[in-house]
């Protein structure tokens, strides 16, 4: 790693740790779920970086399918993992939610079966690129594979709003209390920062790896 | 009192550990993997 | 690199498999999560028999232990359905709260659930607020 990006990974990983230290301190607990809505500081930034990430995924995918440049592919190989990473802790995370919240760690319904199918669907291209040898094909395959499994972010996203759902939908602006609104919109920020970082540093690793497959 | 969660923080605990753990290794593993030796021989 | 390959197939499997079930098994019996209290009672066969979700708001007023068992009434806009359940329920749960039970609609019109469930709201209010319950029973309405 270079120097640059050992100091803004250092800074990224502080403002993280400074976000969730106000989201365990400066949030007062909810009236029902008392200190449990603490977990949603880390819950929802996580979700929306995860989803944030496999559309980068997808705009990847078009841009080596259009224009064959390996940095795309580079980008695409990145944002699968770091996606998969932020997806599987998302599943993590609302389990450890929902089962003091709802009385069960899982059940079938439609948000969660969804973020299921959509984190699988990478994971499953992600397994694919490391058996494809052929450099081209393995991101032509992939590419193809991500816009198809992309289809799952928007159905995860709107599905609560249009289907009988165990999971909450999205909260209006206005109907969360605005200390504890503070906390997440910083969580977001300082996740997203975070994630951004992340994908830089796969993003280089990627182009590191291409090259010395290429000259083996 | 009905309808109130009496005991949140084991669960918090565990949401806050997990994204730390999850988190941490990962940046760990692009630290490693980032190393000239690529994070693979014993010696560089 | 290619020394990967083995578990990325064992990967790759597993997700093909777990994807299949989803799509052929747990999703194709039940597409429809829960039932309300309307489309249960709007049913062919008035609901009865099968095992289903039923979801709603609990209506005020209409909670009562009998022995080990909890009873209540859910209800939506148009029809309620009376429930009993032999689960503990989850902290969370009161009056007014959105539940989602799964069981069978009884031949004497109970609804007998084994499992209860508590919805949260998208509202997360700090305990000083105002009215809270009005709140909650407003937005659980549109579910």
């Amino acid at each position: 790693m270079t120097r640059n990006l050992l100091i803004t990974g250092a800074l990224a990983v502080l403002l993280q740790v400074g976000g969730m230290v106000a989201g365990l301190t400066l949030s007062p607990p909810e009236q029902h779920m008392s200190d449990l809505v603490r977990i949603m500081f880390v819950h929802v930034p996580v979700a929306w970086a995860a989803m944030a990430t496999f559309t980068v995924t997808l705009v990847a995918a078009i841009g080596w399918l259009s224009t064959r440049r390996w940095g795309w592919d580079h980008l695409l190989d990145a944002s699968l993992e770091v996606g998969v990473v932020l997806g599987v802790l998302l599943s993590v995370q609302g389990s450890v939610w929902g089962y003091p919240t709802w009385g069960t760690w899982w059940t079938w319904d439609p948000r969660l079966t969804s973020v299921a199918v959509m984190v699988l669907s990478f994971l499953g291209i992600l397994a694919l690129r490391a058996f494809v040898d052929d450099p081209d094909k393995r991101a032509s395959w992939s590419a193809a594979a991500s816009i198809l499994a992309w289809g799952s972010v928007p159905f995860t996203y709107f599905c609560v709003k249009v289907m009988n759902s165990l999971h909450q939908k999205q909260t209006p602006w206005g109907a969360m209390a605005p200390e504890m609104l503070r906390v997440l919109l910083l969580n977001t920020g300082t996740v997203t920062i975070l994630t951004l970082w992340m994908l830089v540093a796969r993003y280089r690793l990627a182009r590191v790896e291409l090259q010395r497959e290429l000259d083996t | 009192m009905m309808g109130v969660v009496t005991d949140p923080w084991p669960y918090v605990w565990a949401a806050y550990g997990a994204t730390t753990l999850a988190l941490g290794a990962y940046l760990v593993s692009l630290w490693v993997r980032s190393q000239p030796s690529g994070g693979t021989s014993e010696e560089r | 690199m290619k020394n990967a390959k083995l578990p990325a197939i064992l990967v790759g499997l597993s997700v093909v498999g777990v994807l299949g079930f989803l799509a052929f098994g747990s999703m194709g019996d039940n597409l429809v999560y829960y039932w309300s209290p309307s489309e249960l009672r709007a049913a062919a066969d008035g609901g009865a028999g099968g095992m289903v979700r039923l979801g709603g708001l609990v209506k005020a007023g209409s909670v009562r232990v009998e022995g080990t068992k909890t009873v209540f009434t859910v209800e939506d806009h148009g029809a309620s359905v009376e429930v009993r359940t032999a689960a503990i329920p989850p902290q969370m749960f009161r009056e007014g709260i959105g539940v989602v039970v799964e069981g069978s609609l009884g031949p004497d019109g109970v609804f007998e659930s084994k499992r209860l469930l508590v919805k949260h709201d998208e509202n997360y209010k700090a305990p000083t607020d105002g009215n809270l319950s009005q709140d909650q029973t407003r937005s659980l309405e549109g579910d």
